[in-house]
């Protein structure tokens, strides 16, 4: 576009540069600078800075996030798996979807996603009844005896990380034992159900002094269950969680839709044909 | 003339040759070069076959006939005489001799530069040397030994025939301090006749089990007395009893172990010179096991602790305990008695009190280093408790001791209770009116007496009787492979055969050894049974008893450990989740996975086996867990005949003799186990073959691991078809000369048949 600018104008080399420009020029110019400044500001991956983020809104002594490595997903599906067994759920309710994308180039990749755990969830702000709500530690999750059902939740969300509990489910996930025991109780029909980063791992194993992240106890079941280490859990504020390392040793990592301005806690290292 | 009739004749000779040819030739590819033959033994590794005997050198035999050497042809009237025409050769072979404890009878410790060897040293079966020599040397290599005067350095004393006797009829006299009887001469009733030396003499050649069996079978007076290893049954043994010298398997020497280089034959284990032992390892390398496993254990037991499962296992009773405190009851009628038990064992001798005797013993456990602690006359001792004669060396933690078997000999020995050392009673009558010997006067202290001033000792004057104790360990009859102990003899919980207590493990330790199997990680207070835990995780408990663990009782403290000085629930049942806690047990497992690409990619056991069932994780439709990640093989295996038949992805890649199928590959033999009896020929052919095996199946059922033939039988009925007579399709060479013939003469008339006549009447018209 620039360039286009110059070569229309540039053909009297007498004229300084300031005559050579006209106004309207100068405008497009300053515009489309200002433009790409912007548009690299938002865009440029690298900018995301996990400390920025870690200081974000939540003042709980923890900030539990977790990096997903896209290179070394393989798409065996075991964290959805691990996930409804752990949380008792029939096969076509699904927390954390496993879906295929393709790069630019047209080769194919698995993303995984969970619930983001924005630090600005949109799912927050519209829920009616706050029946969802942001835990100091940074986990959104839900109250599900407030829960009117009225799915305005799903509709805001924009990572599609919610799920609407149609039906009363009784007896096990068709999940158990292979990948996991149920250990939450069941919902009521009619709430909107979601991840929860396995809050009542993390509850326990700090009350029996674990470090989620670490001990497997005390970390999300889809974590635990990823045969290829693919993700990675634990606190944004402890420099020294596997979470936090495996940040500042990674080159590149993105969040989704930053766009929004949501703030997610789940990280992406990119895949490299990108 | 027409060019087509000049050549016809040629046309139908080449017609005729190529039809030969063609048959011939599909007859000769068949034997070789059409299809190479399928080897039925092949080279590769098959665990079955693993041979780690070693295969002894070959030697050149030099068989020196000495009846031809005439001085040997000779009346020789004593074993001197003999030892004097022997060394007229043999020059050097007495000066050699000489520098052994077999002929000196004592051995320098290197370390502490204590004089052991039997001429010093006390046991508690036949108390000692000093004194009785007449009796005591009968074993002796030498002439003649009959006091502490015998001079070493005679050479024609030196007794060659003892150990190069090939006749078996030399014996030593039992009381003739190392002479033969050249007379008739009575002992215990009992008449030795006098040898033929001359006939002995001419008959020498190598050592062999009975030569060295004469004494080492008999030490202590009688066969099996000290050692249970070491009895007459070993000349004519099975290689069950005996690996290395069942006749029917290796038919090994003593020589063969023992190796010997100028008449010093290596051996002694007690010796603190290291060097001189004989060790396993001298044959088998430091990995003997295929299992690595049990290799894993060889830094903490010797080799004999497994192999040597019993002592007296041959049917023969060995002692276990002799005391001599009940010696000197006389009989009824006044004189010395001897009673026997049924297998004709002397439990009671007047003249050596009470003897137990015992089969199958089950060995005793002890650390031991190699190095002995003896006691010997002037060692101070505390009558109190019982006397370790020979305290072994070593101890838990001491990385050159090994738990070895032990058999301790027990009894009651007679000791000077006023200076508190053992003592050498004169037990032998030296002369027929020596009265101060034990066997003479029964009068302990008249013996005590004149054995400890011939020894140059003090004695008090008072005596007593200690309990005392003698170590030996057993490391002959070693068990082959399929007589050892097994894992579950130690490891388990009641009646294991090591104390880990009172061996020096610690009681955490000692927990987790004495189950079944031991599990790698330190566990703290939870005992390992499942209905400690059924109590909260139901679900877990049930999963787990549906696996092959609960019915093997793998519990779940195998796999879970708390961490030392907690508790559960408070603190978690943590377990490894990486492959090292199901490599434990499952080693073969384990190894084959490391060279899978799984391993690579870290893709752990757990990835595809549920950790408490060990079943596939298996979801949806999917046969087998592979389909989970290999998307696009799973995408591309419907279409397969292979999977329409019903077989799944482990049914190819987990299915090979070769390994245990953890690496995922496809083995050499995984095709041949389903298709191996009729590859590469046809059902027509088939029926030609000798009747197939009986588990003849079909693809689809020979899925089934159980009803498949082995790979073994498939490759030789494939053989057996390739290498019939006649080639690849089995015709007989003379049909093939009749079908060649048939094709050529086919040939020629289909060319006569084509009517050349009037062609060439046109052309000679056309001349």
């Amino acid at each position: 576009m620039v360039k286009k600018v110059n070569d229309q104008n540039g053909d009297d080399p007498e004229k300084s540069i300031f005559q050579r420009v006209s106004r309207r020029d100068f405008l497009l110019i300053t515009g489309a600078a200002l433009g790409g400044l912007t548009a690299v500001g938002f865009l440029k991956p690298e900018k995301v800075d996990p400390k920025r983020a870690a200081s974000g809104e939540t003042a709980g002594k923890q900030r539990w996030g977790m990096l997903i490595d896209i290179n070394k997903c393989i798409g065996c599906n075991y964290c959805t798996y691990a996930c409804q067994a752990a949380n008792n759920l029939d096969d076509d309710m699904i927390y954390n979807a496993v879906t295929t994308e393709t790069t630019k180039n047209g080769s194919p990749y698995f993303l995984s996603r969970p619930c983001m755990h924005c630090d600005e969830p949109p799912c927050v702000h519209v829920c009616p009844v706050n029946a969802t709500y942001l835990r100091p530690d940074g986990i959104v999750t839900m109250n599900y005896d407030l829960c009117i059902g009225c799915r305005y939740c799903q509709v805001a969300c924009p990572y599609d990380a919610r799920v609407f509990n149609w039906k009363e489910h009784k007896g096990k996930s068709p999940r158990i034992p292979s990948f996991g025991q149920a250990e939450v109780k069941s919902r009521p029909r009619g709430v909107m159900e979601k991840c929860t980063f396995c809050q009542h791992r993390i509850d326990a194993g700090i009350e029996r002094n674990l470090t989620p992240g670490v001990d497997i106890q005390a970390t999300p079941a889809c974590v635990v269950a990823c045969p290829t280490k693919a993700r990675v859990f634990g606190d944004l504020h402890d420099p020294e969680s596997p979470v936090s390392k495996a940040l500042t040793q990674s080159k590149t990592y993105i969040r989704l839709r930053e766009e929004l301005s949501t703030d997610p806690k789940v990280f992406y290292i990119p895949p490299k044909e990108a | 003339m027409h060019p087509y009739k000049n050549y016809r004749n040629l046309v139908i000779a080449v017609v005729i040759l190529s039809a030969f040819l063609i048959v011939g030739s599909v007859n000769l590819l068949g034997e070789g070069l059409l299809f190479s033959k399928v080897n039925a033994n092949p080279s590769y590794p098959m665990k079955q076959s693993q041979d780690t005997t070693p295969t002894p050198v070959p030697t050149v035999e030099v068989k020196i006939d000495h009846t031809k050497f005439p001085i040997l042809q000779q009346k020789f009237a004593t074993g001197p005489d003999v030892t004097k025409a022997c060394l007229s050769c043999h020059q050097d072979s007495a000066s050699q001799i000489m520098q052994t404890s077999h002929w000196t009878l004592e051995v320098i410790d290197p370390n502490t530069g204590d004089s052991l060897g039997k001429r010093h040293l006390i046991n508690n079966t036949t108390l000692g040397l000093g004194s009785n020599e007449p009796r005591c040397n009968s074993c002796h290599i030498g002439y003649d030994y009959k006091d502490k005067t015998f001079d070493f350095k005679v050479q024609e004393n030196v007794d060659c025939l003892a150990c190069h006797d090939t006749t078996g009829t030399y014996k030593k006299f039992p009381a003739g301090a190392g002479n033969p009887a050249y007379e008739p001469k009575e002992f215990d009733g009992k008449i030795w006749e006098a040898l033929d030396l001359s006939a002995i003499a001419l008959n020498v050649g190598k050592t062999s089990r009975q030569t060295c069996g004469n004494c080492h079978f008999s030490g202590g007076s009688k066969d099996v007395v000290k050692h249970a290893d070491l009895d007459p049954s070993l000349l004519n043994t099975t290689k069950k009893v005996d690996a290395h010298m069942g006749v029917d398997g290796l038919n090994y020497q003593c020589t063969e172990c023992h190796k010997t280089t100028n008449h010093k034959i290596s051996g002694t284990l007690y010796s603190g010179d290291a060097g001189e032992r004989v060790t396993c390892d001298q044959c088998h390398d430091g990995k003997p096991h295929p299992k690595e496993i049990i290799n894993n254990h060889l830094g903490r037991l010797a080799c004999e602790t497994c192999h040597v499962p019993q002592f007296s296992k041959n049917g023969s009773a060995s002692l276990v305990s002799w005391d001599w405190s009940k010696a000197g009851t006389m009989g009824e009628d006044g004189k010395p008695v001897i009673k026997k038990d049924n297998n004709g064992n002397p439990i009671y001798d007047t003249q050596k009190g009470e003897l137990t005797w015992q089969e199958n013993i089950v060995p005793s456990y002890r650390w031991f280093n190699g190095k002995v602690q003896y006691v010997n006359l002037m060692t101070k001792i505390d009558p109190s408790k019982p006397v370790v004669i020979n305290q072994f060396q070593g101890e838990f933690g001491d990385k050159d001791s090994k738990i070895y078997p032990v058999k301790i000999l027990k009894g009651k020995i007679p000791f000077d209770s006023g200076n508190n050392t053992l003592v050498i009673p004169h037990l032998y009558p030296t002369t027929p009116e020596d009265q101060d010997a034990y066997w003479a006067s029964y009068d302990w202290n008249k013996a005590i007496a004149s054995g400890m001033t011939y020894n140059d000792a003090q004695f008090s004057g008072q005596f007593g009787f200690i309990e005392a104790e003698y170590n030996r360990v057993e490391n002959h009859m070693i068990a082959p492979s399929t007589g050892t102990l097994t894992c579950k003899d130690c490891h388990t919980a009641t009646g294991g055969r090591l104390d880990f207590v009172s061996l020096g493990y610690s009681t955490e330790d000692a927990k987790r050894l004495t189950q079944f199997p031991p599990y790698g990680l330190k566990m703290a207070s939870l005992e390992s049974n499942a209905p400690a835990c059924i109590s909260c995780h139901k679900d877990i408990t049930e999963a787990w008893q549906q696996s092959k663990h609960s019915g093997k009782s793998v519990g779940c403290a195998a796999c879970h450990t708390l961490e030392s000085g907690k508790q559960h629930p408070g603190s978690p049942m943590a377990v490894d989740r990486s492959e090292n806690v199901c490599g434990v047990c499952h080693l073969d497992h384990l190894n084959d996975w490391k060279a899978s690409k799984h391993a690579e990619a870290g893709i752990t056991c757990i990835a595809c086996h549920e950790a408490h069932t060990q079943s596939q994780k298996l979801v949806g439709g999917n046969k087998a867990t592979c389909e989970s990640c290999h998307h696009k093989a799973a995408a591309d295996v419907p279409h397969s005949t292979h999977f329409k038949a019903g077989l799944k992805c482990t049914d190819c890649h987990d299915y090979t003799n070769l390994s245990t199928g953890h690496n995922f590959a496809i083995g050499a033999d995984t095709c041949l186990r389903c298709h191996g009896e009729n590859l590469h020929a046809s059902n027509l052919i088939a029926s030609f073959s000798s009747p197939t095996p009986s588990g003849s199946t079909t693809a689809v059922a020979g899925a089934d691991k159980g009803v498949t033939p082995t790979p073994a039988v498939a490759l030789s009925t494939v053989e057996q078809l390739v290498a019939k007579e006649g080639g690849v399709l089995g015709f007989p060479i003379w049909l093939g000369v009749l079908l060649g013939i048939l094709i050529g003469g086919a040939v020629v008339w289909l060319l006569i048949g084509i009517d050349p006549g009037k062609e060439s009447d046109d052309k000679e018209s056309n001349e």
